[in-house]
């Protein structure tokens, strides 16, 4: 084979994969279109149903903590005052090395009870569980180190309701979010997991731990990556629900059935992605076990996070995401092109594989491999034009379109300048921001293959103000 | 490229619409919210016209009020409904409408109580849509829950499609004396899956009436989901040996909702069947076993420490100290 052919060939595959990636993801947004309409469409009725009707599943509130001493008690108070009926919040302090515990005792009056509880999940040893004496609903597991995971998994044994909701210890919720999520549940016995949207909270006002106002942060950084969101969870996640196909839901807030995921032994503790790698294992046990059973997403914005506004964090942050995939799916390869592997085996777990795990090695080797050519006259600029339209111009539609998804929906930035400034957003992260991050994500795919994994990720935050 | 730049126009068009949208409804807020709280107090008014472009407005917070207000109130509403036109509108939109003012037309005619609209509600009964089939039950059984009742129930057995949620807040708010009835007899000819499906609902039934429909379940069915849930519902003193013979199920959920049961209606005899499911190999069950003891209203907490002490087995101990802590705090 000659030189030219291979380079032709070259040309083909990369142009043939933008094309492939970018059809793919339109698919998903003209599904998530659909979606969306529908369920504006049924809205109305649901508007008018918001009060309780009096069969809300209790809900477990798990709050895995390390070394959060400042932050934690503030966290706990504004989760007191979420609107549910029946809700419990367990914090599970993870053999933090500061005063993360002594600050619980004293901010809410903490006493030892001696609880017995069915260990279904193997953790690290408990050393004591802990009653509020002032808030009923509130219990401290006091636990040796075992990173976020081992916790959890503490978390799931000792709580007392079939439905428990993972939450970040940082993560800001609406009042009304339990209630949002939890409704699939009650609306369909198969329901086993659901996710909710997240949103960044940078440039929001925030008091008492609750969201005041809804601004846009004043760092570019994080602008860009309010748009990079709203395509994650408004066509990425919306898209693949419908078809009971969706790999992932967001640690930051989701909510889970206690008993399927004992069933399937807990949250892994060899893993940085625990949140996707559960979601993924539910779906190879229910679908290799051929168990009628759906995971959710309910698009409404109830999580509120803050995003990195510096580029080492984001680094560190998506080196972190990309490895967690990689791990998650390699974990669960067996729900790949499996005879009863469904919507999620034959569609979302191979599109994932190759546009999400494979993705960004083929994207960066892409970029580089045309911009060489190019650079040295092997291809003419109409074919790099060309390449740059598919793998830019593309990028830009999904950016916008994940853009009007939001304002068909919750259109929830009030400002026309907010729009703009999103719309501008949207333009110039097709410009750099989108290939740094592809490099940075297959750092997280270098790392997964030759290093081994830390524990409890660490991120430089603005300090939120609960 | 020209793909994207027609979405950013279509994003500006929506923005543009939906500021135009919320002055309009601000505006309509602003003189409606006051009249529709006036009419709601029983004050009269002379009302002006409801623009075409305001009738969703109009009808969502009417239909909002509706929820919030009980009794006479709504009277004082329903005046302001029919004095704007609404009843006529509703049924026009229930003929023509788009899905949401279908809907939406079917709360108002329920909220109105309108009974010329009853024949088509009975179609919309059977539409495909689960929104729009419950949607149609809910305003049937609002204008006459008693006659509702035998046109809903036969739907409730069929459609699986139906969140039982939705079901059983229809049947709530019927109320008890209406359903209890009709629920038992489509329970008694039901096929055995859609029998543990209904009986859920007997928890909205009266007392008298789930009693006797578990009675008959318990007596013949095999099937050990059923008997748990009728065992969660089971407070009839009169069930107490039924109760009894389950708390030796092989089955460990039945015996849960045994030992939960004897809790509500056991008698001191029961202790020492408690006391036995101590020692239960299910976490669940030991637990319930020792809330249930401590609930009998003649175990005092003296006698649960007693109890305590003559125990010999570790979990059995572990489990009556945690529950004695849960009682003193």
């Amino acid at each position: 084979m000659s030189i030219q052919t291979a380079i032709e060939i070259g040309q083909w595959f990369f142009l043939l994969y933008f094309i492939l990636l970018n059809t793919g993801y339109l698919t998903l947004n003209l599904l998530s279109v659909i979606n969306i309409s529908r369920m504006m469409r049924e809205n109305v009725s649901e508007e008018l149903s918001q009060l309780y009707s009096g069969f809300e599943t209790p809900i477990t509130l798990l709050v895995p903590a390390y070394n959060e001493q400042s932050t934690l008690a503030a966290s706990i108070r504004s989760l007191l005052q979420l609107s549910y009926p029946q809700y419990e919040i367990l914090v599970i302090n993870d053999g933090s090395t500061d005063n993360t515990l002594a600050v619980l005792q004293r901010e809410f009056s903490l006493v030892p009870f001696p609880e017995t509880y069915r260990a279904r999940l193997k953790t690290q040893r408990v050393r004591g569980i802990y009653h509020s004496t002032v808030f009923p609903n509130l219990r401290v597991i006091d636990k040796e180190n075992g990173g976020k995971s081992d916790s959890l998994n503490a978390g799931i044994n000792v709580s007392r309701y079939p439905l428990y909701c993972a939450v970040d210890a940082d993560s800001i919720l609406q009042r009304d979010s339990l209630q949002r999520v939890a409704k699939p549940f009650l609306e369909d016995s198969t329901v086993i997991a659901c996710g909710g949207s997240v949103r960044i909270a940078n440039g929001c006002q925030i008091s008492g731990g609750f969201l005041e106002k809804i601004g846009l942060p004043k760092s570019f950084l994080a602008r860009v990556q309010i748009v990079e969101y709203l395509r994650a969870f408004l066509f990425g996640r919306m898209g693949w629900s419908p078809i009971n196909a969706m790999l992932i839901i967001s640690g930051a807030f989701g909510i889970f059935k206690k008993d399927a995921v004992t069933d399937v032994g807990g949250y892994r503790t060899d893993t940085l992605g625990e949140d996707m790698e559960l979601v993924v294992r539910l779906h190879r046990h229910y679908r290799l076990a051929g168990k009628p059973y759906k995971i959710q997403f309910v698009p409404d914005p109830i999580c509120w996070t803050e995003a990195p506004e510096n580029l080492k964090t984001l680094r560190l942050q998506r080196t972190r995401w990309q490895r967690g995939l990689a791990e998650s799916l390699s974990m669960n390869i067996g729900l790949l092109f499996h005879p009863k592997g469904g919507t999620a085996g034959w569609l979302a777990f191979p599109f994932t594989v190759i546009f999400e795990w494979l993705g960004p090695l083929i994207e960066v080797v892409g970029y580089i491999f045309m911009c060489l050519l190019f650079y040295f006259g092997m291809i003419s600029s109409t074919a790099f034009l060309v390449f740059l339209l598919v793998a830019i111009g593309f990028g830009l539609l999904l950016s916008m379109s994940a853009l009007l998804l939001e304002e068909m929906s919750f259109h929830i930035y009030p400002r026309a300048s907010h729009l703009a400034w999103l719309m501008l957003a949207a333009l110039v992260e097709n410009f750099g921001y989108r290939q740094l991050t592809s490099v940075w994500r297959l750092m997280g795919l270098f790392s997964w293959l030759f290093f081994s994994k830390g524990r409890w990720g660490t991120m430089k935050r603005k300090k939120v103000t609960f | 490229m020209g793909l994207a730049f027609l979405l950013v126009l279509q994003v500006i068009v929506l923005r543009f619409l939906l500021i135009r949208r919320e002055q309009r409804k601000a505006k309509f807020l602003a003189l409606w919210r006051p009249l529709m709280a006036q009419s709601a107090t029983g004050e009269s008014a002379i009302y002006p016209r409801v623009a075409e472009a305001d009738i969703k407005e109009f009808l969502i917070l009417w239909n909002h009020l509706q929820e919030l207000i009980r009794g006479i109130a709504k009277d004082g509403l329903n005046k302001l409904a029919h004095s704007v036109g609404m009843n006529l509108t509703a049924k026009k939109l229930l003929r023509k409408g788009v899905f949401a003012e279908k809907v939406l037309a079917m709360m108002t005619l329920g909220n109105l109580r309108d009974k010329s609209a009853w024949a088509s509600l009975t179609d919309l009964m059977h539409d495909e849509s689960p929104l729009i089939s419950l949607a149609a039950s809910s305003s049937l059984m609002k204008i006459d829950a008693e006659a509702g009742i035998h046109l809903f129930m036969p739907l409730v057995v069929l459609r699986e499609d139906w969140p039982p949620v939705k079901v059983a807040m229809i049947l709530k708010e019927a109320g008890a004396g209406v359903i209890s009835e009709p629920l038992a007899n489509a329970i008694r000819s039901a096929k055995p899956k859609q029998v543990k499906r209904l009986i859920n609902y007997l928890e909205l039934a009266s007392t008298a009436e789930s009693s006797r429909v578990m009675r008959e379940i318990l007596s013949v069915s095999r099937d050990q989901q059923a008997i748990a849930t009728c065992l969660r519902m089971m407070k009839d003193p009169r069930d107490l040996d039924m109760v009894r013979s389950q708390t030796v199920n092989p089955i460990w959920i039945v015996r849960v909702q045994a030992a939960a049961a004897l809790g509500r209606i056991g008698v001191e005899e029961d202790k020492a069947r408690l006391i036995r499911l101590l020692v239960d190999p299910q976490w669940w069950v030991r637990y319930r076993a020792a809330t249930a003891l401590s609930q009998l209203p003649f175990v005092s907490i003296e006698e649960l420490r007693h109890i305590q002490t003559k125990q010999t087995d570790r979990f059995a101990i572990e489990m009556l100290q945690q529950v004695l802590a849960e009682r003193v705090a």
